[in-house]
């Protein structure tokens, strides 16, 4: 098995006791109970590194294999989005017209482009609380931001730096409110006592499987 | 005496998967097991229940593309071309298992479950299984819970309320025109919830919903009486707390539960151990294997299930977990000087009979069980609601029942590339329906299969399958698909001119929503 090509279609094709061999092989830990597709994930997983082929050419392969539909790289559009994935951290993601491009890289004083994080008292109010800078490349065009808790709403602005002058903002997100409400997440505040009832809710163990997935991130 | 209540809220959903061709079979089957170990054995002890006079009450909530795929006739009868194979694949079995008793035993056990499936699904039920809990749900037994369009997560889109809004009114459309009700509860899609979707979900009629307990407990101000009784947003959408000690219970000790020795070993079918050549008809053109509904193991290493044995088991769980659901009751009801309590206890329907295969008997066994007892009553979530005003008004904190209690299984490294082309499809959606707001013709048929399509990119199927890596690929290209097909309808509005067969192509192809109107994306004002 061992110059096999172990992608998924092989692999779907194994009993599932030769995955499990397979598995032992990777030193992967397949616990009782574990799903076969799990295992696969796990196996692909496992043998992910890029292991890039010295063949000439491709292998062809034959069966259903659908040609995905290309999705454009760009809407050509100046445009930035922020969505919260949990209350800590927030996703971005930005697009760049291409005229805006080449006025911006035409700039001799030019220097990078950025994120600009704005933090505001309410949603409504504009006077800012804090604010900091965010270098990106101009290959990229997502990146996940972890938010102050201390702060209340926040905007994201997607700018071009220069060397003499002040730089110039591209696009401006949607102003997002900040969650507020999780209970301190310290191990001090875990073993306060609570009211009975909201213990008996669960709400110790919300708090500690908070602060161990959390921890870093609500603090 | 103070009324302890429980309540046990199964949301029953399938992703939008299904395919004539063959050679996607290994997808097609996630539907054909979920049909033949959770559907159909409900509603055969549904009925049991019914002819043996035991009271029995649950909250139901079927997505609309479980719907759409259990009431499409192509499917229908490839499932029962499915049962035939099993059913020729269980005799080879016991031809192959005669000189081994206990294996051709069970063999014959799943051959005779596999013939019962075919007669239940063609004769008793007509193949028309969503109309026999449609007669549960008018009985009383069920209450019928509406939900999304497409298993949206809906927070990702609070900013663009026209895309909450028709997955909210296409979901609705569809549960009116499956059950012909109005329901009171709107399930949310992963239980996801952000301040906010209360003022989207309450102007379509509905009284409540369902949270996670993170989401209530953590709400501002803490409920007083915890998860124990609902309260409600400031617009008197009234909220439940998943009681999240169920979930975890199962969960975090799955060895004292589904796990548990005596149980069926579901992962040790004879599809991924037999050798290739005895499992024609359960390939495709690649030889990936698939469950064929034939496990002769039980959880123990080795061991040959017992089904008499695991039966017992299951019967004896059900008082396990009665008992701890009245104690429990009993203790916080005293704690709260003896004032109404509940628990509502939430499962995913795939939990009974695909995850555990004795989870229906489990489930029959609690329902017989609650009703010989008086220390504890079954009830529904609009039972709760009587005096649904003086409910305590609280803020709950933005949550989910997904990833580690937010959106992320939907929001990760391997799949945050799609979220871009979604939310450009989305926004493109509301854009066009203010644009055409009255229009017909084959204009109006294709804005109605770009809403379909934008519905159907929404889905979080897609994400969640790519970060479990759940047939990751294919789940790339029909999110691939759904936001090309919008695209090519948003260009050639643009174009003013659409091939008409590639339309009509695209509306056999996804069936679902046949009625949709695209103006569902209209901005309400």
């Amino acid at each position: 098995m061992e110059n096999m090509t172990l992608s998924r279609q092989y692999l779907e094709t194994l009993t599932s006791a030769d995955l499990i061999e397979l598995a032992d092989e990777y030193g992967i830990d397949i616990p009782e109970g574990l799903s076969r597709r799990f295992v696969i994930g796990e196996l692909l997983e496992a043998i992910d590194e890029p292991n890039y082929s010295t063949e000439d050419d491709l292998i062809a392969v034959n069966g259903n294999v659908q040609t995905p539909i290309v999705l454009p790289k760009t809407y050509n559009e100046t445009q930035i989005t922020v969505i919260l994935r949990n209350p800590a951290w927030a996703f971005v993601y930005w697009d760049l017209n291409e005229s805006d491009y080449r006025d911006v890289i035409q700039t001799k004083s030019f220097s990078s482009f950025m994120l600009r994080v704005l933090y505001f008292s309410s949603l409504e109010d504009d006077s800012l609380t804090e604010v900091y800078d965010i270098p990106v490349r101009y290959e990229d065009s997502d990146r996940y931001i972890l938010l102050s808790q201390a702060e209340t709403a926040v905007r994201i602005d997607f700018a071009a730096e220069f060397k003499n002058h002040e730089p110039r903002i591209l696009a401006r997100s949607n102003k997002i409110l900040i969650p507020k409400g999780c209970p301190e997440l310290t191990s001090r505040s875990l073993s306060e006592k609570k009211a009975p009832i909201i213990e008996l809710s669960g709400f110790s163990e919300l708090c500690r499987s908070h602060y161990m997935n959390h921890r870093q991130s609500f603090s | 005496m103070s009324k302890k209540s429980l309540v046990i809220a199964i949301s029953a959903h399938q992703p939008y998967i299904w395919h004539k061709e063959d050679d996607f079979l290994p997808q097609n089957e996630m539907l054909y097991s979920a049909i033949s170990e959770t559907y159909l054995p409900l509603l055969n002890m549904f009925s049991n229940l019914e002819a043996d006079g035991i009271p029995f009450k649950l909250m139901m909530c079927f997505s609309p593309s479980l719907c759409a795929l259990l009431s499409d006739s192509a499917v229908q009868g490839a499932y029962i071309e499915w049962l035939d194979k099993v059913i020729e694949l269980g005799e080879a079995e016991i031809i192959r298992y005669a000189p081994d008793d206990m294996r051709r035993a069970l063999a014959e056990e799943q051959l005779r479950q596999a013939k019962r499936d075919k007669y239940d699904f063609s004769e008793t039920y007509q193949q028309d299984l969503l109309s026999k809990f449609s007669y549960y749900a008018k009985k009383g037994n069920i209450e019928l819970m509406a939900t999304a369009a497409t298993n949206c997560y809906l927070p990702m889109y609070v900013d663009l309320p026209q895309a909450v809004q028709a997955q909210i009114e296409v979901g609705l459309m569809s549960h009116r025109h499956y059950f012909d009700t109005a329901p009171e509860g709107f399930w949310l899609p992963y239980m996801a919830y952000t301040p906010g979707l209360e003022s989207i979900i309450r102007p379509y009629g509905f009284f409540y919903t369902i949270l996670d307990a993170h989401g209530f407990l953590f709400g501002s101000p803490v409920p007083m009486k915890g998860i124990f009784s609902p309260a409600r947003c400031f617009n008197s959408l009234a909220v439940f707390a998943r009681d999240n000690a169920v979930a975890a219970g199962f969960e975090d000790n799955p060895e004292l539960y589904y796990l548990k020795g005596e149980y069926r070993n579901q992962n040790r079918d004879i599809g991924f151990e037999n050798p290739l050549e005895q499992l024609e008809g359960f390939l495709n053109k690649e030889n990936a294997r698939l469950s064929t509904g034939y496990k002769y193991w039980s959880n123990e290493t080795d061991v040959i299930y017992n089904t008499a044995k695991a039966l017992a088991s299951a019967s004896a769980d059900a008082d396990t977990f009665l008992d701890m659901k009245a104690r429990k009751l009993a203790q916080v009801s005293e704690q709260l000087d003896n004032t109404d309590v509940s628990s509502v206890c939430c499962f995913e329907a795939s939990f009974f009979g695909q995850k555990w295969y004795e989870g229906i008997a489990w489930l029959e066994s609690v329902f017989r069980k609650a009703a010989e007892r008086d220390d504890i009553e079954l009830t529904q979530c609009s039972e709760l609601l009587e005096n649904k005003f003086s409910l305590q008004k609280i803020t709950p904190f933005n949550s989910a029942a997904s990833g580690t209690g937010y959106a992320e299984d939907l929001i990760d490294h391997s799949n945050d590339w799609m979220i871009r082309y979604v939310r450009k499809a989305v926004e493109r959606m509301i854009d066009l329906t203010a644009r055409f707001p009255s229009d017909s013709g084959l204009k109006e048929r294709s804005l109605n299969l770009a809403a379909k399509e934008v519905l159907l990119a929404q889905s979080g199927d897609w994400p969640e399958m790519v970060k479990k890596q759940d047939f990751d690929l294919y789940a790339s290209n029909r999110f691939r698909e759904n936001v090309g097909a919008f695209t090519t309808v948003y260009d050639s509005l643009g174009s003013n001119s659409i091939s008409t067969e590639w339309l009509t192509n695209m509306e056999r192809e996804h069936k679902i929503f046949p009625w949709i109107n695209y103006r569902a994306f209209s901005a309400k004002r």
